[in-house]
């Protein structure tokens, strides 16, 4: 509108006037690109007056013209000076810098930082696992990583030189025995690498008499050739409840309340009958997918979309456990026509994977910074 | 395991479609692990669990089907069999029972033994839908004599096998222990010496590896006409060695070792002659065993209300005793109780809780309510558990990362820190040479994480571990901190700041003694951590820099600084950490500054030591608070300027208090340490 005004009146030294105003105003190259255009541009305001030119007396043409070309020389040496003038920043920074003169404090600069390590992905699942039991009323047990063969497997009613040992690859220590009361061969004493928490169980009933409701994170190792799923250690936690009216309802009642705490209150679970020698009736337990959040596997032959967590299957294995077998108690020491109890075991690793999205169990023992700083 | 759906239908009707099938057998234990279509059939794979080797058969999963679907299971019997007793002819072979000796050296290695014999037979291939059979489940084709043992073994379980009659040079078969330096081809042309924990079937030498693989020499080939069919039972702890020491494994081994059905030996010979009378013709001449099969059953009782208390379902005992008969059991039902006798087949039954499960398992574990118990509240085991994670929550706060590295290790790591052999726990059956012995610190552990991390350009380290570290001692494992800085901003006394820190946040900074010093292999400046009892200090630690000879091992190039510490003996010392109040002053504190010279070599330490023993009451703080060596200050000298607090619970100090104490200070410092005061 200004522009038009302009146009009929042709007072130059007002239009002048105007434009140093505006140039007065200019913050930003931004600003400045405006009113090059406005100035300048194809459709600017000099552009209007040298068009109309041709309409002009003929006396005016020549001053007009001479006037244009003066105003369009002045219009660049300002943008010039201007460009000089402002500091390469955009608009948002402008407004914080006019803060930052006001206080005399750059408010925008990264805060003076004390930066605090991170706990490993590993530790931070056992701290969540743990803390759902304990506030269930479990306690913590610590047994020791090298156990004797009794432990480890006797004692859990694993008979040595039976199929279900093969499932348990252990490590042996060189030249190292124990001599072990209730051993029935020279090969019991033999002392291993644990190779899951169980034995845990067995030391810590015969400390103490029920009831007993026990918690037991810890290293296991077994020698499997590493891969993205298989590392020769890992980490388990076993946990279980001995009193004189514990129900395998009781043990399903626990699971499901530590699983919806863990993996959200959407998952399904199911129990799935399995065999473990130290637990009688025994159980897998599946969860339903994290990733897909289905629970049926998909019609047979229509296979297309896998989901990568369970391979479309629908369900996770998550865990195993069970009632505890009289034949444990009686290893003990533990009446087992007094008492019950259930146990359950499950991978540290696997539900770290799974919760963070971690394909490469691998990574958990490169300790790689930044690997770990992600969590 | 794997078998087909049609197979699966000659002995049990059903209804299911292959899919829900597969489900109905994974929710009943029996886990589908895959399931595939094969032009008009379907392929089921299932992982059988050691204890049921009844379910290594299709006619095992025909009738646990039957049990979970509530229909019948039309397994077959040798009555059943039509042409069993009633089809031997001695006719046209010179033998009779007498000419065929049965010799078993250990009734224990091979409890029963059963040969057949058929004359005339024809081997050729089989028809198709045996190949075919066999093929879906893995199976390769041989020929019609081989094939059918197989396929008979995949039916009902039992491993069968036949040898070539007139390959056999004497009619006497002998089930013994393999002799020194006796040796078999097998029947996949392997040469294998054979040991004496080796069980064999042998003529005048060995024919067989018992229950693991038959020999090349008395295989079935097209050109052989007279069979002997072997039907037995192997002791599973015998089989289970030789596989082991042969490292040869099979189908039949795999049975053997989780025991068969010693009472379906005879009808699965039968059910072999059957198939090869019916696909290679011949004549039965033969039938002998070396005993009868005592029948022994077991019975065990089952209580309704044990059953219920234990599950916490309700199953009434109509049910229970339903479901025991449907999995072929016989059942007689006592008012509460059920008197069960068990089948031969199903050897993993020995008590009644393995009653309970088959009940909860066929009823269906998702029909079991859940309950939460009643949990009592117990003392704690021990608090190791609860103090290592808070000691981890300081050193986090304190900018280290968490690393967790695997305990065993390889020998090179264990030999470039000059380890004593004798100290070392090694495996006995390392898997590589990355875990041959269980290491028995923590920091080449880190170092090992410090180089990959460098590789990958991180500028600046800060890591810890808490782990178990072992040595062949007693205790043979402890737990052990290990804390390594390298790179920018980090110096040794960094490194010393965080120990003191962690001390005193484990309220047990008035029982440590950090004592420089100490000569370590790996360190070229060093320092012990000491933990004073009442009576005695002890070192539980070390701390300091690096080697660059041991650095460069790891291709290190920046200074690394190392802490290492037992932590055995520091959790017990946290146990006695007592938080006390100390009531606070009212009384404004003085402060006072003093600056000396001293020679260069006079540790601050040892001045700060030095003050703190001459015991002032009033003197509640000493700090040092500035350190200078350089212009103005004649070379060999430094400069220290150490602030003092004083501070009196009970009154407001004035200045003719505090200066006998600094004249003292001053004093003390002049005799000791030949302190000048700088003005």
């Amino acid at each position: 509108m200004a522009v038009r005004c302009f146009m009929h009146s042709f007072d130059f030294e007002n239009i002048y006037q105007e434009i140093e105003k505006d140039f007065q105003r200019v913050c930003d190259s931004e600003d400045l690109e405006n009113l090059r255009i406005k100035y300048l541009g194809r459709k600017g305001l000099l552009a209007g007056i040298t068009a109309s030119i041709p309409n002009l007396a003929v006396e005016e043409k020549p001053r007009v013209g001479q006037a244009v070309n003066e105003l369009k020389k002045r219009i660049n040496s300002k943008i010039l000076e201007k460009q000089k003038e402002l500091p390469k920043t955009t608009r948002q920074a402008k407004i914080t810098s006019q803060a930052t003169i006001a206080s005399g404090i750059d408010l925008s600069l990264p805060g003076i930082r004390r930066e605090l390590g991170h706990l490993h992905p590993i530790t931070q699942i056992m701290d969540e696992v743990c803390n759902i039991f304990i506030n269930m009323g479990f306690v913590v047990y610590d047994g020791p990583e090298i156990e004797s063969e009794y432990n480890n497997f006797t004692a859990l009613n694993i008979p040595l030189e039976h199929p279900s040992r093969d499932v348990f690859d252990t490590f042996y220590l060189e030249g190292q025995s124990v001599k072990v009361s209730k051993c029935q061969g020279a090969k019991e004493g033999k002392l291993l690498l644990r190779s899951h928490t169980s034995p845990a169980q067995i030391r810590a009933m015969k400390t103490r008499k029920p009831p007993l409701a026990v918690i037991v994170p810890g290293r296991v190792y077994r020698p499997d050739a590493t891969d993205a799923s298989h590392s020769f250690m890992f980490y388990q936690i076993e946990g279980f409840i001995v009193d004189t009216d514990i129900k395998f309802s009781d043990l399903k009642g626990t699971l499901e309340f530590f699983l919806k705490s863990v993996f959200g209150r959407g998952i399904k679970m199911r129990f799935r009958p399995h065999f473990f020698p130290f637990t009688e009736p025994s159980a897998e337990v599946d969860i339903s997918c994290i990733l897909c959040r289905r629970n049926q596997p998909p019609p047979a032959g229509n296979q297309k979309k896998i989901c990568p967590v369970c391979h479309g299957k629908g369900w996770l294995e998550i865990l195993g456990c069970g009632m505890i077998h009289p034949s444990v108690f009686k290893h003990v020491g533990i009446d087992p026509k007094r008492y019950t109890g259930f146990a359950f075991g499950m991978g540290v690793d696997r539900i770290a994977m799974l919760k963070f999205g971690i394909n490469d169990i691998r990574l958990f023992y490169e300790n790689d910074l930044r690997f770990l700083r992600q969590f | 395991m794997k078998f087909t759906y049609n197979w699966l239908k000659d002995y049990v009707e059903i209804k299911l479609r292959p899919g829900q099938l597969a489900d109905k057998l994974t929710m009943a234990g029996l886990e589908v692990t895959n399931l595939e279509k094969a032009g008009n059939d379907w392929v089921f794979d299932v992982e059988v669990t050691p204890n049921r080797a009844d379910l290594l058969s299709v006619i095992g999963i025909a009738r646990e089907v039957a049990a979970i679907t509530n229909s019948k299971c039309r397994a077959y019997s040798v009555e059943r069999i039509a042409d069993s007793k009633t089809c031997l002819s001695a006719k046209r072979y010179p033998l009779n029972a007498k000419t065929l000796k049965i010799d078993i050296e250990d009734k224990k290695d091979c409890p029963f033994y059963s040969a057949k014999i058929i004359t005339d037979v024809k081997v050729g291939p089989s028809p198709s839908w045996l190949v075919r059979r066999l093929e879906l489940v893995g199976i390769r084709s041989v020929n019609n004599i081989v094939d059918i043992t197989n396929y008979v073994m995949l039916e009902t379980g039992q491993p069968l096998h036949a040898f070539d009659l007139d390959k056999i040079s004497a009619l006497k078969i002998v089930v013994r222990r393999a002799r020194k330096e006796e040796q078999i081809i097998t029947i996949d042309e392997v040469k294998r010496p054979l040991e004496e924990d080796i069980l064999v079937i042998a003529t005048q030498r060995p024919i067989a590896i018992a229950g693991i693989m038959g020999g090349r020499d008395t295989q079935i080939e097209e050109a052989t006409q007279n069979i002997l069919l072997e039907a037995a039972c192997f002791s599973p702890l015998v089989i289970r060695r030789g596989r082991k020491l042969l490292g040869l494994s099979s189908e039949s081994s795999y049975r053997f070792e989780r025991s068969i059905d010693i009472q379906g030996i005879e009808t699965a010979s039968w059910r072999t002659i059957e198939l090869i009378r019916k696909l290679g013709g011949g004549n039965l001449v033969l039938s002998k065993k070396n005993s009868t099969v005592l029948s022994k059953t077991k019975s065990i009782k089952v209580d309704q209300d044990d059953t219920n208390r234990l599950l916490g379902e309700t199953i009434s005992i109509i049910s229970a005793g339903r479901i025991l008969k449907s999995l072929g059991f016989k059942v007689l039902k006592r008012k509460r109780t059920l008197k069960v006798s068990v089948p031969s087949f199903r050897q993993d039954i020995h008590t009644s809780i393995d009653l309970v499960e088959e009940i909860a398992r066929i009823n269906g574990y998702e029909n079991i309510p859940r309950t939460l118990p009643r949990i009592k509240a117990q003392e704690e085991f021990s608090l190791n558990y609860k103090k290592i994670r808070k000691l981890k929550e300081v050193l986090v706060g304190l900018g280290l990362n968490e690393a967790v590295t695997y305990s065993l290790r390889s020998t090179l790591e264990f030999q470039r820190f000059g380890f004593e052999e004798k100290q070392s726990l090694k495996i006995l059956n390392p898997l590589s040479n990355l875990n041959q012995v269980l290491s028995p610190f923590l920091f080449p552990r880190l170092l090992t994480a410090c180089r990959y991390n460098f590789n990958y350009k991180q500028k600046s380290i800060g890591l810890f571990e808490i782990a178990k570290v072992f040595k062949n001692a007693k205790p043979p494992e402890t737990y052990a901190l290990a804390i390594l800085l390298s790179g920018d901003n980090y110096s040794v006394l960094s490194l010393k700041g965080i120990l003191e820190v962690v001390f005193v946040r484990l309220g047990i900074a008035e029982f440590v003694e950090i004592l420089p010093g100490q000569r370590e292999s790996w360190a070229d400046l060093s320092a012990g951590i000491c933990l004073k009892t009442e009576n005695s200090s002890f070192q539980c630690g070390v701390f300091g820099r690096l080697k660059k000879e041991v650095s460069s091992l790891f291709s290190l190039k920046q200074d690394v600084f190392i802490a290492e510490i037992d932590l055995e003996e520091i959790l017990k010392a946290c146990a006695k950490a007592v938080k006390k109040y100390i009531p606070l002053s009212l009384y404004p504190q003085i402060e006072q500054d003093l600056s000396i010279i001293v020679k260069q070599d006079t540790p601050v330490g040892s001045i700060i030591k030095e003050i703190k023993e001459l015991n002032f009451s009033y003197l509640v703080d000493v700090n040092i608070k500035d350190l200078y060596a350089g212009a103005q200050i004649s070379s060999g000298f430094k400069s220290i300027t150490i602030s003092f607090v004083f501070r009196a619970p009970d009154h407001t100090l004035t200045d003719s208090e505090i200066e006998p104490l600094m004249s003292r200070i001053i004093h003390s410092l002049q005799d000791k340490f030949s302190a000048q005061l700088r003005t």
